[in-house]
């Protein structure tokens, strides 16, 4: 058959198949009728075979190309995104992640790291014999006395102003979680963001627990104590994170970086949205049970409150994280 | 056919499915057996579906979030003292973080979110007819569209410092606006132009539209059917030749005759003198003789079974 007898028949479906494209578009597929995806298969199927005898069948390139072209775009429409889907998430949340994040090594360098450069500034800036002037050094003296101000006669807050600042926490401090774990791709660029936090929560820290800096150091302790398991464990996964990935096509173990990139990309994203889980709780805890002055709630309270977010992450991380030999009887059932 | 006309003069290299594809296209194999190729976006044209993106999500979301502000102002000016007066007034107490969380939200996860609902499509790849795929082909879940957007953050790096635009801002705001030169860079070499997002998630961008059938050529000139019967009825044109014929009628009505002339000489010529035709024939009519004959002429029994 020639080519314009050829074309002239299977013009027709062709245009249908484009419509039906146009129809599908962007919407789930659950919203489509049963009838139209079975046409639309059918037409698919036609349009791959004819594609497929286009060169046997003397098609002019044009018409190939746009066989090519059809081909592709009912291709997007036939094999679809995926849902995000309840059960799996489950899974994801509460038996994978964990055990990702215990057997993880870069999680662990990235906690040696920054625990180790946070309690080394938080003694340097404490104890200021063995370096003076330290936490000047490094904070500011400016900074240093504005925070000293802020948290001096600190008095609890307003409600709204409360729920102002729950806002900001997240937006802000899962913002920088998901800042170094992108910044980590970039391994020097990511390790100046996780080093340059630690110290500076450090010496923050060693500077407010200084005997002489008595009122602001009682708030600031006050202040810090609920919040801080949840958010300095965040700190330490995305950065964990996104040292896997920044670390994966640097040290590729044999296998084509790019391949080694987007294998460990995919297992350190949960990883990083553990963390911007873990920011958001934190943002809870920092709004509105932080701030609260001591008459209300008193230290001991908000060390409960401490003590039991810790509980939960070592349950979360040890307990449902622990390699558990009854993995292997599955694997082997 | 001798090796001169298997140079395939103005033959397109991007047509040749089993040789070498351009770097614009990529081939890619169905579960049925069938290669075929999705066109890549450019940088460029990928920067208008972005532009068109942070329109409709951060400039869209602030003009939502200041009527919504204003609209529940205005009611509870006149509401106030009221039941209604008291819900707003809730309201405002945690709107606040609302808004920011908000923010926060259509900051991060805007583009993940809509390329998952929407199979790899932003609203701003909507217009521009762009989609999101696997670097397989295959349609993208949910972790490569969110690794992929907040890697974007990288892409639009590095900022141009405060002190180059304006001297008192420049505490304040230590660099701030994006030049996406990491983003360009990366797309320049990776092959398939992939961003440093695209590279961390595997995917790349495609066209997605819809073109319409192309026609085949016609022919006003009734000495091309002419022509073209007297043409050996056992003319069967390879594979090449069909290809350098179709192209050569595709464009010839954008050349002068005199050029059409000079590029059909070669192959019209020997043509001519193979089928033992007179040589003076015109050349151009000799090359749409034969396309005639090889596309558009039904005589032969194939035609006839069906």
């Amino acid at each position: 058959m020639k080519a314009s007898k050829l074309i002239e028949l299977r013009q027709p479906s062709w245009s249908r198949l484009e419509t039906l494209c146009d129809e599908f578009g962007s919407r789930s597929s659950n919203k489509v009728p049963a009838k139209r995806v079975n046409e639309f298969a059918a037409l698919y199927r036609n349009a791959c075979a004819d594609l497929a005898l286009a060169e046997s069948s003397h098609l002019p390139p044009n018409t190939i190309e746009y066989l090519h072209q059809l081909v592709a775009r009912a291709h997007n429409q036939l094999y679809r995104s995926q849902k995000f889907d309840r059960h799996v998430w489950y899974e994801k949340i509460f038996v994978d992640t964990p055990k990702l994040i215990f057997n993880d090594p870069y999680v662990h360098i990235a906690a040696v790291i920054f625990w180790g450069l946070f309690l080394l500034a938080g003694w340097l800036s404490w104890d200021n014999t063995a370096w003076p002037g330290f936490a000047e050094q490094v904070v500011g003296e400016t900074q240093l006395e504005s925070m000293e101000e802020m948290f001096t006669g600190f008095n609890g807050r307003s409600f709204s102003q409360n729920s102002f600042m729950f806002g900001f926490y997240i937006f802000n401090n899962a913002g920088i979680g998901l800042k170094c774990f992108v910044m980590m791709l970039f391994v020097p660029a990511g390790m100046v963001t996780l080093c340059h936090n630690a110290i500076v929560l450090g010496t923050s820290f060693g500077y407010m627990f200084r005997p002489d800096v008595a009122e602001a150091g009682a708030n600031f302790k006050n202040f810090v104590t609920a919040h801080g398991p949840f958010e300095l464990t965040a700190i330490v996964l995305s950065a964990g994170a996104g040292l896997k990935i920044g670390l994966s096509w640097l040290v590729a173990r044999g296998v084509n970086r790019l391949d080694a990139l987007i294998q460990n990309a995919r297992e350190a994203l949960p990883i990083a949205m553990c963390a911007v889980a873990l920011f958001c709780m934190a943002a809870l805890i920092e709004g509105f049970v932080s701030p609260t002055s001591d008459k209300i709630l008193p230290w001991w309270a908000k060390g409960m409150v401490a003590t039991a977010s810790s509980v939960m992450l070592m349950f979360y991380l040890i307990v449902l994280g622990y390699p558990r030999t009854d993995d292997e009887d599955d694997d082997a059932a | 056919m001798n090796a001169e006309l298997r140079q395939k003069p103005i033959a397109n290299a991007m047509r040749d499915a089993d040789e070498t594809v351009t770097d614009t296209m990529l081939l890619v194999e169905t579960p049925e057996k069938i290669s075929f190729q999705y066109q890549l976006v450019g940088p460029f044209r990928r920067f208008v579906a972005y532009g068109l993106d942070l329109i409709f999500s951060m400039v869209g979301y602030t003009i939502i979030v200041a009527m919504v502000a204003f609209a529940l102002a205005y009611l509870e000016s006149f509401t106030r003292g009221t039941f209604i007066g008291s819900v707003i007034g809730a309201i405002g107490e945690i709107g606040g973080a609302i808004m920011l969380i908000g923010y926060f939200l259509v900051y991060w996860f805007y583009g993940a979110l809509m390329e998952t609902w929407y199979n790899g499509q932003t609203f701003g790849k909507m217009i521009t007819k762009h989609r999101v795929l696997s670097q397989n082909g295959h349609a993208i879940d949910g972790v490569q569209a969110l690794l992929r957007n907040f890697f974007r953050l990288l892409d639009v790096f590095p900022f141009i410092p405060i002190p180059l635009v304006s001297l008192t801002a420049a505490n304040e705001f230590p660099g701030i606006i994006p030049t996406g030169l990491f983003g360009l860079v990366t797309m320049s070499l990776s092959g398939k132009f992939q961003r440093l997002g695209d590279l961390v998630a595997g995917t790349i961008v495609v066209v997605d539209e819809r073109k319409w059938i192309p026609e085949l050529a016609t022919f006003t000139d009734p000495r091309v059917e002419q022509l073209s019967e007297e043409l050996p009825s056992d003319f069967s044109p390879s594979q090449s030749m069909l290809r350098t014929l179709a192209d050569y009628v595709d464009r010839r009505r954008y050349l002068s005759p005199e050029t059409n002339q000079d590029m059909a000489k070669g192959l019209a010529s020997r043509m001519l003198q193979k089928f033992g035709l007179p040589p003076d024939t015109d050349y151009d009519l000799m090359l749409c003789a034969m396309y005639y004959n090889a596309f558009m002429q039904y005589q032969n029994q194939e035609g006839a079974n069906k």
